[in-house]
């Protein structure tokens, strides 16, 4: 019998303990075990396992429980006593005064209702719902806070914003014109490229004082954007923006917007030597106003919904996160708290913790063994990631009013490598049966030495299937040549 | 109406609703020392003696429930009350969380018992309603703690990984698993309980968790698979 992954064989074992193994499953289980030592300290540790849990400390009974609920029933049904219906002849008076009432407090209401829409919702519109789906539970904070102008700059022109302060594991978004967006967060065994720095940028463009004024104002504007687009949840979650590419998109066309004719060709050129994702389109305009780029970068679309990817598990969905809430909560907390280098650091300890374990979590997560000490890079150097792949949305109105046209263009290092065709892709033994009528709008690759798992979610948040590509299969693909253009594949190590 | 507790202070009708930690010592203490207002029976009436009673299913006792003999509520919380008390105690692992639930369970169960449907054994009907007031907790002592930035690097799974490391003569196995326990999701670890702790078939867990039995299969599997992860020094000793 061909080798059992890691999640397989714990289902399989999980099942065997409890007696919930059909008779072939359980043939088949019983010979795994005869010719696989590993799987046999499994089950005696699941076994191990169960012992303890079943000699588990109990509560001690309690033989005035009765006693005590009694007394509370009875003020419950006493309660219940006090409402006992008033004479009749109160009821036209207390009807009236019922209607003033709620007459009164709704004009109250009225007149504040932005107070206390802003208050509702700052604390707990976000986090209601985001429990109310048991995804993402505890608490969540934004991941990108610390943003300097510098890595604002990198994400504009090459896609890439750092995780860790080596940026070893990065967050990386490309787009192609016909298949969507890819989001990818993973790490790459070999350093990213010089990075860039805003003074570079703006010798090499020419800017003067004044545009370099309003570039920054782009920049500041475009951090809280990126900051509201990805979020870090307590069981190291994470939950992406699909707007997040549209950041980039809005920085280069304020960028080139606000530069003269010169300049801007400049800039194009740049955005080629740095392999950028973006390029644009037309370069004989006028500068544009100022307001009018910075009002475009304000209203980046963000969509309400976020792709949530737990690290320990294949599941993915979409949730709605009221995360104008979630920020002004930030801020308060900032503006209340009064050593705020102690917030920091907490902030900072929370993002280090979230990049290691959501590191260490997804490598133990993916399909086949990972070798070495499970962190992501020790499977012979490859690269590990989890990629989201979303559909073009549409964002007509935004491009309209963008002041130069930007599209996608076409990388000399393509920042994917290996496209996933459907038709290769086989289910696995047990993923969920598809849902009938709902299309994928989101496509989830965890992608490792070990194979590739691709989960695909509809619109309706529905995990529609879940899919498993062994590493055969994955090496067996043709190479994407360096120029092939728009097809989606995955990062190179760059 | 006015209550007044053992030292005199005023206190207001029992807050049964709030589950604030500051709040349960001075609801206990109130009721140990209250004067009971009505006997047990007064407003619960029963018609038959409790003997017979004993005897009857727990579905015979709902359906005389039903019908107006409240008094047979009692004996409905006497079977049960231990093994919902465990369950709450197995989430929780903390004594002074499982009275306040456990009273909130059977007082839902009363007053919702007259619209049971006999579609799924009492048990499991009183251990959804236990799991979802668990929840219920879960949920407000994780929304108190939102945004709290305070000990985030003292974490359970820092304890537990902290206490495990200890030579084997000096650890306490029980609190260990309590600790492992602990660590997992509340889906996670609600499955486990269930299964190992409480020892439910499937199919019951399946009724109380509410949730298709492949996902039970799912969530069993992987609470193991996370606690045997979490545990593991423990159980190579074994």
């Amino acid at each position: 019998m061909k080798s059992l992954s890691p999640s397989e064989l714990s289902r399989r074992l999980s099942l065997y303990i409890d007696h919930q193994l059909g008779d072939q499953e359980l043939r088949e289980v019983e010979r795994y075990l005869e010719s696989h030592p590993d799987a046999r300290k499994e089950l005696k540790e699941l076994q191990g396992l169960n012992s303890l849990l079943r000699a588990q400390k109990r509560v001690a009974s309690d033989g005035a429980f009765w006693t005590r609920l009694s007394t509370n029933l009875e003020d419950r049904l006493r309660e219940q006593r006090d409402l006992l219906p008033f004479p009749r002849k109160y009821i036209p008076l207390v009807s009236t005064l019922a209607v003033v009432a709620v007459l009164a407090g709704g004009t109250a209401v009225f007149r504040n209702r932005l107070p206390i829409v802003h208050y509702l919702t700052a604390g707990s519109g976000a986090v209601k719902s985001a429990y109310e789906r048991g995804i993402l539970q505890g608490s969540i904070l934004p991941l990108l806070t610390n943003l300097d102008n510098n890595q604002v700059l990198q994400f504009a022109l090459r896609g890439t914003l750092p995780l860790d302060a080596k940026s070893e594991t990065a967050l990386r978004i490309d787009e192609s014109a016909k298949t969507g967006y890819r989001i990818e967060v993973g790490k790459t065994p070999h350093p990213v490229s010089a990075p860039l720095t805003m003074d570079k940028f703006y010798a090499d463009i020419h800017a003067t004082k004044k545009q370099e004024s309003t570039i920054d104002s782009i920049f500041d504007l475009a951090r809280r954007q990126l900051q509201a687009c990805v979020l870090v949840g307590e069981h190291d979650e994470i939950a992406i923006n699909p707007g997040l590419p549209q950041v980039g998109r809005a920085m280069v066309s304020g960028i080139a917007a606000s530069l003269e004719e010169r300049q801007r060709n400049r800039f194009g050129k740049l955005l080629e030597q740095v392999d950028a994702p973006y390029t644009f389109t037309s370069r004989d305009l006028p500068a544009a106003d100022p307001e009018h780029v910075f009002d475009v970068i304000r209203n980046v679309p963000r969509p309400d919904q976020f792709v949530v990817v737990p690290p320990d598990s294949d599941m993915a969905r979409r949730i709605h996160v009221d995360i104008a809430g979630v920020l002004r909560i930030l801020e308060r907390m900032k503006s209340e708290n009064p050593q705020s280098g102690d917030f920091q650091r907490a902030l900072e300890a929370r993002r280090a913790r979230f990049v290691q374990q959501f590191s260490r979590a997804y490598a133990s997560r993916l399909p086949g063994e990972v070798e070495g000490n499970g962190t992501p890079d020790s499977g012979g150097g490859e690269s590990m990631f989890f990629s989201i792949e979303l559909h073009h949305e549409p964002v007509a109105g935004f491009h309209d009013a963008s002041p130069v046209t930007v599209v996608p263009r076409l990388r000399r290092m393509p920042m994917f490598v290996t496209p996933l065709p459907e038709h290769q892709l086989e289910p696995e033994g047990n993923s969920s049966p598809s849902v009938q009528g709902a299309t994928p709008r989101v496509r989830i690759f965890r992608v490792g030495p070990g194979g590739i798992v691709a989960i695909e979610i509809s619109d309706s948040g529905t995990d529609v299937r879940r899919l498993v590509m062994p590493p055969k299969v994955i090496r067996e693909q043709p190479e994407t040549p360096d120029h092939a253009p728009q097809v989606p594949s995955q990062p190179q190590p760059r | 109406m006015e209550l007044h507790s053992f030292d005199g202070s005023l206190a207001l009708d029992p807050p049964r609703k709030s589950f604030g930690a500051g709040e349960r010592s001075s609801v206990t203490s109130i009721y140990q020392h209250r004067t009971r207002v009505l006997p047990d029976s007064a407003s619960i009436p029963h018609t038959e003696t409790d003997q017979s009673l004993a005897a009857k299913s727990d579905e015979a006792l709902i359906t005389m429930f039903k019908a107006g003999d409240r008094h047979t509520f009692k004996l409905l919380v006497e079977r049960h009350q231990d093994r919902v008390r465990n369950l709450i105690f197995s989430i929780f692992h903390d004594p002074a969380v499982v009275e306040d639930i456990a009273q909130e369970v059977f007082i839902k169960a009363y007053e919702a018992l007259d619209r049971f449907r006999f579609e799924s054994s009492f048990y499991t009907w009183v251990y959804r309603i236990a799991v979802n007031k668990s929840r219920d907790e879960l949920r407000k002592r994780k929304f108190r703690r939102f945004f709290s930035f305070q000990n985030l690097d003292e974490g359970i799974a820092e304890e537990l990984e902290a206490r495990i490391a200890v030579p084997p003569a000096d650890r306490d196995t029980a609190e260990l698993v309590t600790l492992g326990l602990k660590t997992l999701p509340e889906k996670f670890r609600t499955a486990i309980v269930l299964k190992d702790l409480e020892g439910l078939s499937y199919e019951e867990i399946a009724d109380v968790m509410q949730c298709e039995i492949g996902t039970v299969k799912s969530r069993l599997s992987r609470a193991r698979a996370m606690l045997r992860k979490a545990l593991q020094p423990l159980l190579q000793e074994i």
